[in-house]
């Protein structure tokens, strides 16, 4: 009996089914991708946001950001001045809180904020939202190449897209990069993404976004990240939302 | 009393102590000018403001300090006698005011539990701006058009954030500071039209101000805020025991006379305002409901005594007793509810639209004295948010639904903001009021508006 269960684990070995090789659905590929992008257990890191328009004129701002899991951020600006101190904090289901400090107090953001653009970049609240894809999206392989898979992506619930085309990394699973396509099946904005492997984890060390209707960009270059920092579920409260 | 001098002495230098480590002392704020000029009489410049807005932080291991001082040129200069010329504060008229002191430490005592010592803002409430249950600092209505202004109140402030989304707050204020009223021409907006019989001429009015007594029982505010949030409802239930800031009227001594020529009747009036003291328990949430946030608030005032107003109106010969008269304006067992709702949405393409219905506003009380505010607001941003235009923003305000026509107010401010820079802010509006009867707006119609500021963030 041992002998035929050796020998049937050697034949499905040797079919491929033990390796990345045989045939994965889309949802499988964007669950993978997910577990690269959250597989840290948390991320500290500062961010430098560059914002370029389509005349060429930049504009640079600053943040820092923390994240536990795959569903709680915390976005500060540090610069520049007249948004410093303006923070995002990010929970799950759907709950965003902002801290505007003229005011002194955390205010609830209705979701249908997350379709408008992020403190004036080319990100919109949605795509700056700590969410794993596969939550957000149904997704089916539409290509398969030597160095990466295309996936269609499908909104679950209502959303600014109608499709997302992402390019992902065939053996590490991080995303090349995104075209977004508008209700009208009109591609609006793509992404592109680099990636450097810091300690055990992939990490993004920037995120471009191209809006293809106005010609601007934004660069999102994340400094100094660390990870695994053992952050408490307490930094994620509106308690360090304000102080 | 030396002993409890001692022993604050002490525990403020173990709180420095604590929170004495790390970090540099951040220095920011705006300088900003806000300049204002009436189209409709003949008033002109109306509103001169230059601020410098500074803020002082410096975050430690476990807390910090700030400190929010306004250094501003405020008003018109007046200088109509040859004294005027030697008084800079009348060729200049300046002030500074610290608007916040406070030192925070984390984690005091125990775990979860923050401390906030000093001058402070501690805003509650969850509605835009108007909270009916915001009333521990002292409100500050200098202008009108800045809804929700308080100022800071010295205060001993402690917070226990328990395990999850729960926190239990405790406000001690050992001062009461009343409310700074409208200033220049807004003077009128909050202030009731003293009513005198038409054949009788004013002669005087002289109204004084009983001020609490420096004790801690006439002076000391309390507060508690129980905050949670449960099923996607952020909620907070709170209790104030304090003293209102705005002032009531208790009590009204006529005096009449006659003059012989030409021949009239007139009367002198000396008034008495007084500070009441109130319980008000609040209840706010909000939540968001199909991509639209939704929000609310209620706070029922109580107070702690009923509220009269006596009035001795002398007889013309003055060997006759006068004649006095009680009402009961506000019994102690009649609450009062004051209440907000709002809503508010961001369309796909970046507009903000923002939508209250309030009942009282902050100086109305009693059940039957409270009128309806209706408020919107919706901006929309171009190039980025470099430009933002709110073609509509304004209030509608009924005083009494059975005669709309006759008791309303109405209030128009289209803006448009321009941020050259990203630290630069430039605004330009216009306000338009319209209105009959008692309404707060009706009272400074003839004052229409063009306002214009500018910002500089650093």
């Amino acid at each position: 009996m041992k002998k035929t269960t050796a020998i049937l684990l050697a034949i499905l070995f040797s079919l491929g089914l033990g390796y990345q090789g045989y045939a994965q659905t889309g949802t499988e590929i964007l669950k993978k991708l997910d577990q690269v992008m959250f597989s840290a257990k948390d991320l500290s890191a500062k961010n430098k946001i560059i914002i370029t328009s389509k005349s060429g004129k930049q504009e640079v701002r600053e943040s820092t950001v923390i994240q536990k899991g795959q569903e709680m951020r915390l976005f500060r600006f540090t610069s520049p001045a007249s948004q410093a101190g303006i923070a995002m904090l990010s929970l799950p289901n759907d709950v965003m809180y902002i801290y505007l400090p003229s005011f002194g107090k955390e205010r609830r953001i209705s979701s249908s904020v997350k379709s408008q653009k992020f403190a004036g970049t080319d990100f919109s609240y949605d795509d700056m939202q700590a969410q794993p894809f596969s939550d957000k999206y149904n997704a089916k392989l539409i290509e398969t190449t030597d160095k990466y898979y295309v996936l269609e992506l499908t909104p679950k619930t209502k959303s600014a897209y109608s499709k997302i085309i992402a390019k992902i990394h065939k053996t590490e699973y991080y995303p090349i990069s995104t075209d977004f396509y508008d209700q009208k099946n009109e591609k609006i904005k793509e992404t592109t993404y680099t990636f450097a492997k810091v300690g055990k984890y992939w990490s993004a060390s920037e995120i471009t976004m191209f809006d293809l209707k106005k010609g601007s960009k934004t660069q999102i270059q994340m400094i100094q990240p660390k990870y695994d920092q053992g952050l408490s579920d307490d930094e994620f409260t509106i308690r360090k939302l304000i102080n | 009393m030396k002993k409890w001098i001692f022993i604050s002495s002490l525990l403020l230098l173990y709180l420095l102590g604590k929170a004495q480590e790390e970090s540099a002392l951040k220095i920011y704020g705006t300088i900003s000018t806000d300049q204002r000029v009436t189209t409709s009489v003949d008033s002109g410049w109306i509103w001169n403001e230059t601020r410098l807005d500074l803020k002082l932080e410096k975050k430690v291991n476990r807390g910090k300090f700030y400190a929010n001082l306004w250094a501003r040129n405020f008003g018109v200069p007046k200088y109509n006698e040859m004294g005027s010329l030697f008084n800079n504060e009348k060729i200049d008229p300046f002030n500074i005011q610290l608007r916040e002191a406070y030192f925070q430490v984390d984690d005091f005592l125990f775990e979860n539990l923050d401390l906030k010592i000093g001058r402070q803002r501690i805003a509650w409430g969850t509605a835009d701006k108007m909270n009916p249950t915001d009333n521990l600092n002292p409100l500050d209505v200098e202008d009108i058009f800045d809804m929700g202004r308080h100022r800071g109140s010295d205060a001993v402030n402690l917070t226990y954030y328990f395990k999850g989304d729960f926190s239990i707050q405790g406000v001690w204020m050992p001062f009461f500071q009343p409310v700074n009223l409208p200033a220049g021409v807004f003077a009128n907006a909050l202030m009731p039209e003293f009513e005198v019989p038409e054949d009788v001429t004013l002669n005087s009015l002289n109204i004084h101000l009983n001020q609490p007594a420096f004790r801690f029982k006439d002076q000391s505010t309390l507060g508690f805020r129980l905050k949670g949030h449960i099923k996607g409802i952020d909620f907070s239930a709170s209790y104030l025991y304090g003293v209102n800031g705005i002032p009531e009227l208790t009590q009204v001594d006529v005096t009449p006379g006659i003059n012989i020529y030409p021949w009239y009747t007139y009367i002198d009036v000396e008034a008495q305002l007084s500070f009441i003291r109130h319980h008000v328990f609040g209840l706010d949430f909000s939540t968001n409901i199909g991509g639209m946030g939704f929000w609310g608030e209620a706070a029922i005032t109580k107070l702690d005594k009923d509220l009269y107003v006596k009035t001795i109106v002398r007889n013309i010969v003055p060997t006759m007793d006068p004649t006095i008269t009680d009402s009961l304006v506000i019994g102690k067992n009649e609450p009062y509810v004051k209440w907000i709702l709002g809503t508010d949405y961001h369309f796909p393409k970046g507009g903000y639209i923002n939508l209250q219905w309030m009942h009282g506003f902050f100086h109305e009380r009693g059940q039957g004295e409270l009128n309806d505010y209706f408020f919107v607001q919706y901006n929309h941003p171009f190039f980025d948010g470099k430009l933002s235009v709110v073609p509509l923003s304004g209030a509608f305000i009924v005083n009494n639904w059975k005669e709309v026509k006759e008791n309303y107010s109405l209030v128009y401010m289209p803006e448009i903001i321009y941020n050259p820079i990203p630290e630069v802010a430039i605004t330009l509006s216009y306000i338009w009021m319209k209105g009959k009867g008692a309404g707060m707006f009706s009272a400074i119609q003839d004052y229409d508006m063009f306002v214009i500021k500018a910002k500089y963030s650093f």
